[in-house]
């Protein structure tokens, strides 16, 4: 469990770093911007899941 | 052409992206690597100079990032990114040679100030960073060693020129550490230690049975210099049967080792230093003037030690902090240092403070040095009794090492701290001698 509450707090973390530039009114590069947002929908996706098994568990 | 180089180590992509679009839009005078793991940080550091690294604390394994630090150039700024914040790693970060930290979530105003302080470390600090790496304020010596960046940016050979112990070794290992090529590659050859029957298998190489006594193939310097830098130090006493060879493969690249039929290529950057003068060396016909004007791309004068009296204050205050932190010198003595003509340059002062601390004394006055050498009880003679009651105490082996140092160090006074010389003179190899010299920490 430490290992996998690690890895979501660093998805967080990357999470918040992607949304901060991604919201930044400079950045208008729309081919890193849909990258980038797809690699947030991924993670997103791989936090859920991981608190759905978490809570099975429980 | 972007002025600085950054090299991003992150094995998340989405971080990476961010990161990147935040370093492009902040500083546009940047150009960035990206890698994702170690090995290839590794290789893109080998193949580029990397000005700043920004490098994840937890790659593949955790922590795996503060191995890259050891491993990056010592003129990289290295910066980690990291989550954690507990004061052991932060502390075992510094120890490794991080300059700075970078917190994750990565926010863009704490990103801008790492780059300020780079920048301002880089730009406007370049005389402290002189001032320390080579203990020196003289304005002549600084404003050439300010080109530093310069030198070890392009290739152009240098020729570095400066009396016997005034630290041409040392600039060279500084410019080679700040330039583009393998930081491990310096490859160091000191011709005047070489025999001259010797001195063609050491820079070209030989294959086995190329002559009597050459067992194995060996790779000569010219070759393990590949996309590094060849060092000749004491380049005046390079034998003239070969300096033509040497000339042609400063030209062409190639060359062929002892017995060999097929040419190696080497991709090198040369740098020479001497304490001869090449040009009376081209009088005396004793040097090729087409290698002196080959090797001479840029050239730099070290000025003698005597000839910058201010520094020896710097050099003294830098050498007592850090091998003797409790003996202090006087004012008279620092005045009576400061007016003698050292001859032997910086090596013969840090041979002379090494024998006055040895002297075992808290305050060091103008009685401990005399006639301008350290006083020394027994320097020249030694005393049968004394001796005999050093051996009862220390062991023969110790007492013979010591009196080993003193002869040599006597005899290497003697001679104005000339290597060659004193060699010469003691018939002495010069691995013992250069042995002999670390046992007095010259």
């Amino acid at each position: 469990m430490d290992k996998e509450l690690h890895d979501i707090k660093s998805d967080l973390s990357s999470l918040r770093t992607a949304s901060e530039v991604l919201s930044g009114i400079y950045f208008k590069d729309k081919k890193i911007s849909l990258q980038m947002i797809q690699l947030m929908q991924e993670k997103l996706q791989k936090i859920k899941q991981l608190i759905e098994s978490s809570a099975k568990e429980n | 052409m972007k002025k600085y180089s950054v090299l991003l180590v992150e094995d998340d992509q989405l971080t990476a992206l961010s990161f990147l679009a935040l370093i492009s839009k902040q500083w546009a005078e940047c150009e960035c690597f990206y890698a994702k793991s170690l090995s290839e940080a590794l290789k893109i550091s080998q193949q580029n100079k990397i000005d700043i690294s920004f490098i994840d604390m937890d790659l593949e394994n955790p922590l795996e990032g503060l191995e890259l630090i050891k491993k990056l150039k010592k003129s990289t700024y290295k910066v980690v990114l990291t989550s954690h914040e507990d004061q052991q790693t932060i502390f075992k970060s510094y120890s490794l040679g991080c300059n700075d930290f970078l917190g994750k979530p990565i926010n863009g105003p704490i990103l801008t100030k790492i780059i300020n302080k780079f920048l301002l470390l880089r730009d406007e600090d370049v005389d402290q960073y002189l001032t320390q790496t080579f203990l020196t304020q003289d304005e002549v010596y600084l404003g050439q060693l300010r080109f530093i960046n310069k030198w070890a940016l392009s290739d152009v050979p240098l020729l570095i020129l400066g009396p016997t112990g005034s630290g041409k070794s040392h600039l060279a290992k500084e410019i080679h550490s700040r330039g583009k090529k393998d930081e491990s590659k310096l490859m160091h050859l000191n011709c005047a230690e070489i025999p001259e029957a010797l001195f063609e298998g050491e820079l070209f190489g030989y294959k086995k049975g190329a002559f009597t006594g050459a067992t194995q193939n060996k790779k000569g310097k010219l070759e393990m210099a590949h996309e590094g830098t060849l060092f000749l130090d004491e380049i005046g006493s390079m034998p003239l049967s070969i300096q033509q060879k040497f000339l042609r493969v400063l030209e062409e690249k190639t060359f062929y080792p002892l017995g060999s039929e097929v040419s190696v290529t080497s991709n090198f950057r040369i740098i020479c230093a001497t304490c001869d003068n090449l040009e009376k060396l081209i009088n005396e016909k004793k040097f090729r003037s087409d290698l002196f004007f080959r090797l001479k791309g840029e050239e730099i004068v070290i000025p003698s030690l005597g000839d910058r009296r201010a520094d020896i204050a710097i050099i003294v205050e830098y050498f007592l902090s850090s091998n003797y932190r409790k003996i202090i010198l006087t004012p008279q003595l620092m005045k009576k240092l400061a007016s003698y003509s050292w001859p032997g340059n910086m090596r013969e002062l840090f041979l002379l403070l090494n024998n006055l601390a040895s002297l075992d004394k808290g305050i060091l006055d103008v009685e401990d040095w005399q006639d301008g050498e350290a006083l020394e009880e027994g320097s020249s003679t030694f005393q049968f009794e004394s001796l005999r009651g050093d051996i009862l105490e220390k062991g023969l082996a110790c007492v013979m090492q010591e009196l080993e140092s003193k002869i040599v160090m006597e005899i290497f006074r003697e001679n104005k701290f000339k290597v060659r010389e004193t060699m010469r003179q003691m018939k002495m190899s010069n691995a013992t001698f250069y042995k002999i010299l670390g046992r007095a920490k010259v």
